[in-house]
């Protein structure tokens, strides 16, 4: 009787420390998955290495270059951190942007890579939402405003103002390049308007980018170990005397960086010599994504506007791929009747054979159309795609492998 | 004189409020709209039966149906058992590469694999004979695109013409349970 009752005491209080103990250890593991902007500065850095190192398009003449220790934070508009973005200087001209994960979730650490980056107006982003939020709701309460991803890649600021009245919180976005008001619904999180990346993140998808971050984590750490070796501190910014110290010789920096510390056991790289064109209109992605691939494939330009007609655009609105392939297709347009829309799940191998075997192709985001003309592949570590981007200029950046949604792929 | 003066004020106040109207009628932002879907379905699916199969789901808004080989691209497949892929694939299925393409490749529906193949290898006897072989049929893939577009200047008006990526979404992965369909492609409409 006295040992049941024994037994039953020990079950209740293996239950109450389990109950108690099931919400820390998931409150532990969320906290896990978070990126500290040191941890973010190590991996800007040893990456920035290994770009100078392996020295792709738009690298050339990053030695030299160091990087800002103090990130801008830039937020999902579910509030969350998304990147730290690094600004890369060299001789006080900023010459590149490197944008790191700020949670573990997302997959691999680098999102984005710039090497010509584009200015964009954060303070009067950030002046212009709350201007517009006290205009708009002149008893309201600013509760925030923020830096944010509103729809990848595109960037501005957020501001959350809450009706005093009726307790209602609305958000109000300004694009930080263009200054122009993003419109949105009232802020709940499934109404549409703008995008966040962490709710696109699906559940199974969360381990698959866990391993793809713990990989550029590696990648990281065997830079790091070398560049101790060499008495670096890699918390420090990268410079031209840091590199000098791991070559020991500038003029042969980067082959010596190259093989003692950057290159991975496998690497591969391909860029396609595409230019870069800006879209005509904010509704233009698609006619200037088109442009670009027209100029690589047959060697002409054919205007924009020829282009958006071919494409059954009607002003203002935007092409899907579906119009955007009566333009691929036909005899007077790209002249590729094979072409083809896919929204299937993409495998690193498609891409790689895609790009070597055919050529550049449309890369699209949901709200968006850009061109696809290169990679980069560090064995598993890490890999990038080589974006040409028509909006809000044209510009190209190397952006994490498994953002796009949609892609045309050019076929004759 | 006067007149040709008051004329020209006139048209270029009648040009500026044209600009104007334009300018504000432009999108600046980046909202996710679908404005229809590219589906893929089983071979001999007819356009009648693709409207009875769309009728069990909740499509959000009306729409049209248009099935037509052209607006899809690859027209070919082969379904091969699951249990019978490696056999196949042993006997020479992915021995030339200009049979595929890579930038379709095959994927799984039930037990099932399709594996799209080109216009080259259907015409190709060495590959016939494969099929031949493991008693494989070479099919064609029905293309429609189920549109919410109307007759509307303006496509893209959310609950009018064009759905939310959530809605899309729900429809795509209802869809894609029905034993005709094969693929459902959300068409973004991109700024």
């Amino acid at each position: 009787m006295v040992k049941n009752k024994i037994t039953i005491g020990i079950l209740l209080l293996v239950m109450l420390v389990g109950v108690a103990l099931i919400p820390a250890v998931s409150a532990q593991e969320e906290k896990d998955y978070s990126v500290t902007a040191e941890e973010a500065l190590k991996h800007a850095n040893a990456n920035m290495i290994h770009f100078i190192a392996t020295n792709p398009q738009g690298f050339e003449n990053w030695t030299g270059a160091s990087i800002d220790s103090k990130p801008v934070e830039l937020y999902d508009i579910n509030g969350q951190k998304l990147f730290y973005q690094f600004s890369v200087y060299k001789n006080t001209n900023l010459i590149g942007r490197i944008d790191i994960g700020a949670n573990k979730t997302l997959g691999q650490s680098v999102r984005l890579v710039e090497t010509d980056p584009i200015p964009f107006k954060v303070a009067e982003a950030m002046n212009k939402s709350i201007e517009i939020a006290k205009n708009e709701s002149p008893d309201g309460k600013i509760k925030s405003t923020t830096i944010v991803v509103y729809a990848y890649p595109e960037i501005g600021a957020m501001t959350v103002v809450k009706d005093k009245t009726t307790g209602v919180e609305h958000r109000i976005f300004v694009d930080a390049y263009t200054l122009e008001k993003v419109e949105d619904k009232p802020a709940t999180e499934t109404e549409p308007g703008v995008l966040s990346m962490y709710e696109k993140i699906s559940k199974k998808e969360i381990d698959e980018n866990l391993k793809k971050w713990q990989n550029s984590d590696e990648l990281t750490k065997s830079i790091e170990q070398e560049a101790n070796n060499n008495g670096i501190n890699i918390n420090l910014p990268v410079t031209e005397e840091n590199i000098k110290k791991l070559s020991g010789n500038t003029t042969i920096a980067s082959t010596t960086v190259q093989k003692a510390i950057a290159i991975p056991a496998y690497f591969a790289e391909t860029i396609l010599t595409v230019p870069t064109y800006t879209q005509a209109t904010t509704y233009y992605c698609q006619p200037a994504s088109a442009q670009m691939l027209t100029k690589y494939y047959n060697d002409v330009r054919p205007t924009q506007n020829v282009i958006y007609a071919m494409m059954n655009g009607v002003a203002p609105n935007g092409v899907t791929d579906t119009n955007a392939l009566l333009y691929y297709k036909s005899s007077s347009g790209m002249n590729k009747p094979n072409s083809v829309k896919t929204t299937t799940v993409i495998y690193w191998d498609t891409v790689v054979n895609e790009i070597e075997d055919h050529g550049p192709f449309m890369s699209g985001t949901p709200t968006h159309a850009r061109v696809c003309c290169g990679y980069q592949d560090n064995g598993f570590l890490t890999s990038y795609l080589r974006i040409n981007d028509p909006w809000p200029v044209g510009h190209a950046y190397w952006e994490a492998f498994g953002e796009d949604t949609h892609r045309i792929y050019v076929r004759s | 004189m006067s007149k040709i003066n008051g004329k020209i004020a006139v048209f270029t106040v009648f040009l500026v409020l044209v600009v104007v109207y334009g300018y504000m009628q432009a999108p600046t932002n980046r909202e996710v709209k679908i404005d229809s879907f590219l589906i893929q379905f089983e071979n001999g699916t007819t356009e009648p039966e693709v409207k009875a199969i769309l009728e069990n789901y909740n499509m959000t808004l009306n729409y049209s149906i248009d099935c037509n080989s052209d607006n899809g691209g690859y027209k070919y497949y082969i379904k091969v058992d699951k249990d019978d892929m490696p056999d196949v694939v042993k006997d020479g299925l992915k021995k030339d590469k200009n049979w595929t393409d890579s930038g379709s490749p095959s994927f799984t529906k039930g037990d099932y694999v399709i594996y799209p193949v080109t216009e080259q290898a259907i015409h190709d006897k060495n590959f016939l004979e494969i099929l031949k072989r493991h008693n494989i049929q070479v099919k064609t893939f029905v293309w429609c695109l189920v549109s919410y577009r109307d007759n509307s200047t303006r496509y893209d008006v959310l609950g009018k013409n064009c759905i939310t990526e959530k809605d899309a979404n729900r429809i795509t992965n209802e869809l894609e349970m029905n034993e005709n369909v094969l693929i459902v492609m959300p068409e973004y409409i991109c700024y």
